[in-house]
């Protein structure tokens, strides 16, 4: 069944479009990331979805239901916060059995009158017990006569978690609930989040800003820059098989490098500074050499990992002047600088923040992922030769887009 | 240490400097405020309390210890007891009514989406005036021929009353004024409170199914407003029980001593009698009323309200 559909949602501000026409289905049991860097609408999503905001047009769908016109309390949704949201004067207890007291009649809810009522001795009963199930999942047994204010920032999340579960909504809201943790929690709670999904085979919709949040929770992440979507897909597919350089930027840290290409017509390859004289003709599915040739900037992206150490002069080889150096324990990350610094080709093509069309900069050096074990004899300021695997190669346009489009590849159909 | 060489001479300079202070620097710094306080302050409430156990008259050169004579006169003269139950029956109505309306104006205001300066400046507005020029021009409004007052009643039909010389109104005329005066300014008070409330908890309280304002109200903003409610609970108290002026300029206390309040007979004993020693026994009930209200407001409340 789909949990959620959107149909060509739209949203501005006055004459400021925050979203314009997104699409997304979500299935139930499934975890969605909409993940992008602040400002590109993932949480004005969330909050449209939740009901908290408008659209300005298109159409939302919860369980098969167009809710467009309901309250965010009538779609039976719960929504976490970032900031957690605990009612501070309520205890856990009572922040937990909120929504459960809210969905009662309201007759039940009257100050001191209610206490009378025959109905609430029952009701009373069936929230405690919903609410001590809710906690002991959550392991909060011990806290339900505390204050937020008393609780640490973890002790809070568990709560507004608890809050969200104990009504057993169509769908899971999260704003960045894991951003004012510490690192070591968020890793922590991370896998608790993932967890306690697959325990619930509910369906969540996780805002973050974090790509390796994105990457590790979801079935699917939803990539968004300035209102539009860019790319949906599984983590592996955007990370292997980006749509444009905007995702394949955003996605895998260290971020992947873009080098300028260009192909003389002696058939050299310039790349990073060196001309290679060996070199594939078709890379990512393009012809580079016919693409350049109609006099095209070419940009070829190499994440990091896909370059290898291998010895001078080899005929495909890049060279280029180590300049830094970070182990990391289980990986070495080198920095490397171009031998010819003037040159165009030599630099690490960066899209800025936030934008498709092509104002790239030159940014400095290429980042290498290694095996830890090349720490023993590198040293800096050594030259170096790289081999790219050019088969991990992307081709780009100097618009950004993927030349190829975002069809499988030959080896992943291989696979 | 030798790898910063610029800054690390500062802090022990500093600290040599502290202890270089002699011993009697210090209190010598505290002096002034100390003095100012102990002249102004402490020592004027310790004389009238003193006063209030004599039987000193203004301007008299002698006078004598007669005990409590001047509280048993108090509490059992039946004009002071007039006083003392007027300034109660004012406050049970100006408190209540002032929390009241200033709290729903601030509400209103606070959800309009535009003007919202324009109406703070509007009921702001009486805070800003002098309450005795006031209540000459509420002289006239409420004057039993020409006043506003008066012309609007009988507009709708209604009989015109003559406020301030009417026992059963008087009261209620100075209460009203007072209130006009002061709840722009418990408003404002209210306002800064509704403005601190997160967003993110009415929003918590939409999503978990609290879909009417009435819910919201009860279960987010009247208890996160409970610390401005206090302060300002403790404010109007205090304020009312300071409701002087318009007594003064409107009606002295009468019609027979129907407006006949603490700070007044205060004033009237004190001034006009001469009667010193009484004047300040009332003081000294008043002070005590006023420091036991404010305590047990304090106490009863900071548990409820602070979380």
């Amino acid at each position: 069944m789909t949990q959620l559909k959107l149909q060509n949602v739209s949203k501005k501000f006055g004459k400021n479009v925050v979203l314009s026409d997104i699409n997304l289905e979500v299935e139930d049991g499934e975890f969605v990331s909409l993940v992008g860097p602040s400002g590109c609408g993932k949480t004005t999503l969330l909050r449209i979805i939740a009901g908290l905001e408008s659209t300005s047009g298109g159409q939302v769908a919860i369980a098969e239901q167009n809710v467009n016109q309901l309250d965010p309390a009538q779609r039976n949704v719960a929504m976490v916060f970032q900031s957690y949201a605990l009612y501070p004067h309520k205890t856990v207890y009572e922040n937990i059995a909120f929504p459960l007291r809210m969905q009662a009649p309201w007759a039940t809810r009257l100050p001191l009158v209610a206490r009378l009522l025959p109905a609430r001795q029952s009701l009373d009963r069936e929230i405690r017990s919903k609410v001590v199930e809710t906690a002991s999942i959550m392991g909060l047994d011990n806290l339900l006569d505390r204050k937020p204010g008393q609780l640490s920032g973890g002790q809070r999340q568990r709560v507004a978690l608890a809050r969200a579960m104990v009504r057993n909504p169509a769908l899971f809201l999260m704003d960045e609930p894991l951003s004012n943790l510490d690192a070591k929690l968020r890793l922590s709670m991370r896998s608790e989040i993932i967890e306690l999904q697959r325990r619930l085979s509910g369906t969540f919709v996780y805002v973050t800003h974090d790509q390796s949040e994105a990457m590790t929770m979801s079935n699917r992440v939803v990539l968004m820059d300035r209102g539009h979507v860019q790319q949906i897909g599984k983590p592996n597919e955007l990370y292997e098989n980006p749509a444009n350089l905007f995702v394949a930027q955003f996605i895998g840290s260290p971020t992947i490098n873009t080098l300028l290409a260009e192909v003389s017509s002696a058939k050299t390859l310039k790349l990073f500074g060196n001309e290679l004289r060996q070199f594939p003709e078709r890379l990512d599915g393009v012809d580079i050499i016919d693409y350049c040739h109609q006099n095209q900037t070419l940009l070829l992206g190499f994440r990091p990992e896909a370059f290898s150490l291998v010895a001078p002069n080899h005929p495909e080889s890049l060279t280029g002047i180590v300049h830094l150096i970070e182990n990391l324990g289980n990986e070495l990350l080198l920095t490397v600088q171009a031998e010819s610094e003037s040159d165009p080709t030599a630099s690490n093509w960066q899209h800025s923040p936030g934008q498709i069309q092509a104002r790239q900069t030159q940014t400095g050096p290429i980042v290498v992922r290694l095996s830890p074990r090349h720490g023993q004899t590198l040293r800096l300021g050594d030259r170096i030769s790289l081999l790219p695997d050019w088969f991990q190669s992307l081709a780009f346009s100097s618009q950004g887009e993927r030349l190829s489009g975002t069809q499988p590849r030959r080896e992943q159909l291989v696979a | 240490m030798t790898a910063f060489p610029s800054n690390p001479s500062a802090p022990p300079v500093e600290r040599q400097r502290e202890s270089k202070l002699p011993l009697l620097e210090k209190p010598l710094y505290l002096l002034p405020a100390f003095g100012l306080m102990l002249t102004f302050v402490v020592i004027p409430t310790a004389v009238t309390i003193a006063i209030g156990f004599t039987d000193w008259e203004l301007g008299l050169p002698d006078f004598s210890f007669i005990g409590f004579e001047n509280y048993t006169e108090l509490f059992t003269n039946p004009d002071y007891r007039k006083s003392l139950f007027n300034t109660l029956m004012l406050n049970c109505f100006v408190v209540p009514t002032s929390l009241g309306i200033s709290l729903a104006l601030a509400l209103a205001i606070n959800s309009l989406s535009r003007f919202q300066g324009f109406w703070q400046t509007v009921f702001f507005l009486p805070v800003t005036t002098s309450l005795v020029a006031m209540s000459i021009v509420w002289r006239w409004m409420l004057h039993p021929q020409f006043g506003l007052v008066n012309r609007l009643l009988e507009m709708v039909g209604l009989q015109s009353v003559n406020w301030l010389n009417n026992q059963s109104t008087v009261l209620f005329a100075i209460g009203c004024i007072s209130i006009w005066q002061l709840v722009g300014y418990y408003m404002v008070l209210f306002l800064a409170g509704l403005i601190a409330i997160p967003k993110n908890l009415y929003e918590a309280a939409k999503v978990d199914g609290a879909s009417s304002s009435i819910d919201r109200f009860i279960h987010v903003t009247w208890p996160m407003l409970g610390p401005t409610s206090l302060f300002v609970f403790v404010i109007v108290v205090i304020k009312s029980f300071q409701i002087f002026d318009t007594v003064k300029v409107l009606t002295q206390g009468d019609p027979n001593k129907a407006s006949e309040i603490m700070l007044y007979t205060l004033y009237s004993e004190g001034f006009q009698f001469f009667r010193m020693g009484i004047a300040s026994a009332v003081a000294t009930v008043f002070f005590v009323i006023m420091l036991l209200l404010t305590l047990y407001q304090m106490r009863m409340f900071e548990r409820h309200v602070h979380y």
